[in-house]
């Protein structure tokens, strides 16, 4: 069942009695807050998304509350535990949803049945690209351009491969977008839902795209590893593309971490073999447009000559 | 051997009308001396207890007992999944210690000094029952009080880093604790304190680091850990003059060493005659009583009548310790669950009145109470 | 072992790698990504240390022999830059624990 299609008084009332469990990333999440205006948030954002059914093992515990009894009526401010931990500092009530979206990105990473790596996915037909960029280098506006024509998301923030197979599951959060990029978005996707604007936050202003229905219903297909593309933004630059070394797109993988160190050898020989087989581009773009049309057109020559997309292993 | 009575968690008993934090850490404590108790349990019973388990730091040495016993895929899915990332998360922490203690090794091999292992460490190294699905956060060493200083400087010259401290945590590392500083390894971030006894001489308790390590058992390499007796009773006195709130693992811990060494020749003897001569025996006491009680270990009748008439406090003391230590041995969550505040707060008060002299406890605590105002303050103006 | 070994020490040593069992790499443009399995961690070798790892998972060698075999593999001399090199990169497995000098 869909969270969106449980009468909204009946998931209010499960929201702060035993919390709501979603199914991200594989894994069983309760979610659970009496902060009402996150609760209208995330009834906003995630009303596609299925609910696991009554009872059961969660594989985490994400709970949002006022940081004390006094703070629900003076100073307003909320703190976020994650299996009973707090995971950051009081934050404004205003930014609450924000700590949410982090928490849910902590629990994920923090199974470590799964290599979770720091980039964003889009796939289309199957195949998946991947986008790993430092933060800040405009891989979740690309992520956004592509959902919002026609890709699939699988997440913009987190490469998450699944143990037995190597292959990515799905994480699809709503998008984060930064700055300058909620406008961009608006632009380019007039009918996509944009959440309210979080202004001030650590980050400058933010706002959350709600993903394509098709993304979320589709949540538990895997897609294969078929791209890499490392992004880099900058206003009016002309379309640039760049091979990126083997060792180069290693480390782009693995820079930020995640779960790589705790995943070991399965992180290794799943990152190594990656790099082994698919293309790795470097990629500066000044419009959307551009950058849409060179992923497209990379994924179409992989999947027209499969071969020539995955070379032999260089190992010595 | 005389299996003990325990009044305090039979499988039959606590499970009915309890907030779900009571229901749970009765739950967790039942499903450590029983593992495969919780296969029985119902999905929301099922979720308590891994939850339990994981903020009791439990869940992978659950794992390791629930697949010793073949029973792991009988578990839902989900259970299994959360237990696996355990698993890996405790083998990745061993593979992390280990090479730690090799580095540890390497570094102070040319003093030609017994390098004790202690707590986590040794335990890996010796490979004892505590170390299944075990989590440290650092690595614990004891070397001779009188090469301390040869250590922390080969230490610091092979690329470890003393804390920033004032002179005040200087002061009461140096003067009053039973080690030095924390070092910090500069590139790998990994913590090591270095101890030159187990417990802090501020407490009027003074054991020389000699008699530790005369008794010490080989583990090769140049390494050591401390005689069974002596490895109890630091892991007594490190639960039990400290603060005991939320150490149900340590508890367990006890367990396993009991239940290990309790069949040797002569262990209950040399425990209880160590005990004795060191000044140990409220601890041993206290964790005899409460392994007995709280984890079922198997301890002789005689032994604890024996460390009860010696070592015992008065009737209405103990009463209160048993209020105490039943009711916040277990962590709980600080957002699902209450209760047990109380017992924590008392805990935690009398963890620092048994390190120190209540003058010097009193003059500590004003102390860290100016430092943190000022630490405030900075942060505020910066 | 004395933490700070000085240039005589790792010449009159043999090396062997440490706990080489389990090791996996990728040697992509020159350079080497290895998992060491006993230290848990990834490294990232230059040419010249990738080529001492593989001289090294194949036998233990001396600072000499090293540079003896680095030279005859570039097909060069055996030069004493070379010798000072593989000091540096033996001093530097050292620390990250992928290496040892034999007692």
């Amino acid at each position: 069942m869909q969270l969106g299609a449980v009468p909204e008084s009946a998931l209010r009332a499960r929201f702060r009695a035993t919390g709501v469990r979603l199914r991200l990333a594989g894994l069983c999440i309760n979610l659970r807050t009496d902060v009402p205006a996150v609760i209208e948030q995330i009834l906003q954002l995630y009303g596609g998304y299925p609910l696991e059914p009554g009872a059961g093992t969660d594989d985490a515990r994400v709970h949002l509350k006022y940081a004390s009894p006094l703070r629900r009526f003076i100073g307003r401010r909320t703190l976020v535990f994650v299996d009973g931990e707090p995971l950051y500092r009081p934050m404004l009530l205003r930014h609450a949803y924000l700590m949410i979206d982090s928490a849910l990105d902590w629990c994920v990473s923090a199974n470590v049945t799964n290599l979770v790596l720091h980039a964003a996915v889009a796939e289309r037909g199957g195949l998946a690209v991947i986008l790993p960029a430092p933060s800040g280098s405009g891989k979740s506006t690309i992520c956004a351009a592509l959902v919002t024509r026609g890709w699939r998301l699988l997440s913009d923030e987190l490469a998450v491969f699944r143990a037995a197979d190597g292959r990515l599951q799905s994480f699809a959060l709503p998008i984060t977008l930064k700055n300058e990029s909620i406008a961009l978005i608006r632009q380019w996707a007039p009918d996509a839902y944009i959440s309210p604007v979080f202004t001030g936050t650590i980050r400058g202003d933010m706002a959350f795209l709600r993903p394509p229905t098709d993304s979320v219903t589709r949540a538990a297909e895997t897609a294969e590893p078929a791209l890499i593309v490392s992004p880099t933004y900058q206003v009016g630059a002309p379309l640039a593309l760049q091979p990126l070394g083997k060792s180069e797109a290693f480390r782009l993988l693995t820079a930020s971490g995640m779960n790589y160190y705790t995943t070991q050898r399965f992180g290794f020989d799943t990152v190594a073999g990656l790099v082994d087989s698919c293309p790795a581009w470097r990629l500066s773009y000044g419009t959307l447009e551009q950058a849409v049309d060179a992923i497209e057109d990379l994924l179409a020559r992989v999947r027209m000559d499969p071969t020539a997309s995955r070379p032999a292993i260089t190992t010595t | 051997m005389v299996e003990v009575d325990t009044p305090g968690c039979s499988p039959a008993s606590p499970v009915r009308t309890e907030a779900p934090a009571v229901r749970g850490a009765a739950l967790l404590m039942r499903s450590m001396r029983d593992p495969a108790s919780i296969t029985r349990l119902d999905a929301e019973a099922l979720d308590d207890v891994l939850y339990a388990a994981h903020r009791n730091r439990l869940l992978a040495r659950l794992e390791h007992d629930l697949s010793g016993l073949g029973i792991l895929q009988d578990l839902p899915e989900a259970a299994q999944r959360r237990l696996a990332s355990a698993r890996i998360q405790a083998h990745v922490n061993a593979v992390t210690w280990r090479f730690e203690i090799d580095r540890v090794r390497r570094a102070l091999a040319g003093l030609g000094i017994r390098i004790v292992l202690l707590k986590g460490a040794a335990y890996q190294r010796a490979g004892l029952p505590p170390a299944r699905g075990r989590f440290s956060v650092d690595l614990d060493i004891l070397v001779p009080a009188a090469d301390i200083g040869r250590v922390e400087w080969t230490l610091i010259n092979g690329g470890w880093e003393p804390a920033k401290m004032n002179a005040y945590d200087q002061h009461y590392y140096r003067d009053w604790m039973h080690q030095i500083p924390p070092l910090t390894h500069g590139k790998r971030g990994t913590e090591l304190d270095v101890h030159h006894t187990i417990f802090p001489p501020v407490s009027g308790i003074r054991i020389a680091s000699e008699t530790l390590l005369a008794d010490a058992v080989s583990v090769g390499d140049g390494l050591w850990v401390l005689s069974p007796a002596d490895m109890v009773l630091h892991a007594a006195t490190h639960l039990f003059q400290e603060n005991p709130a939320g150490r149900l693992r340590d508890l367990l811990d006890l367990h396993d060493l009991l239940a290990l060494f309790g069949p040797r020749a002569a262990f209950w003897e040399s425990l209880t005659g160590r005990a004795r001569r060191l000044g140990l025996g409220r601890p041993l006491y206290y964790s005899l009583r409460y392994a007995a009680d709280l984890t079922g270990t198997a301890i002789p009748a005689a032994v604890l009548a024996e460390t009860e008439a010696a070592f015992a406090p008065n009737a209405l003391q103990l009463r209160l310790m048993d209020w105490l230590v039943r009711s916040a041995i277990v962590a709980r969550s600080s957002d699902r669950e209450s209760g047990g505040g109380l017992a924590r707060f008392l805990l935690f008060a009398r963890s620092h009145w048994i390190k120190m002299p209540l003058g010097v406890l009193l003059r500590h605590t004003a102390v860290k109470l100016v430092h943190r105002m000022r630490e405030r303050k900075a942060t505020e103006k910066g | 072992m004395c933490p700070a070994m000085g240039d005589v020490d790792i010449d009159s040593r043999t090396w062997r790698l440490l706990e080489p069992a389990g090791l996996t790499w990728r040697c992509w443009d020159d350079e080497y990504i290895v998992f060491h399995p006993w230290s848990g961690m990834t490294h990232y070798l230059d040419a010249i240390a990738g080529t001492v790892f593989e001289l090294l998972l194949d036998h233990d060698a001396t600072v000499r022999g090293l540079a003896a075999a680095l030279a005859n593999q570039a097909d060069t001399p055996a030069t004493d830059s070379l010798n000072v090199a593989v000091r540096q990169v033996l001093r530097r497995f050292d620390e990250i624990g992928l290496a040892e000098p034999i007692p």
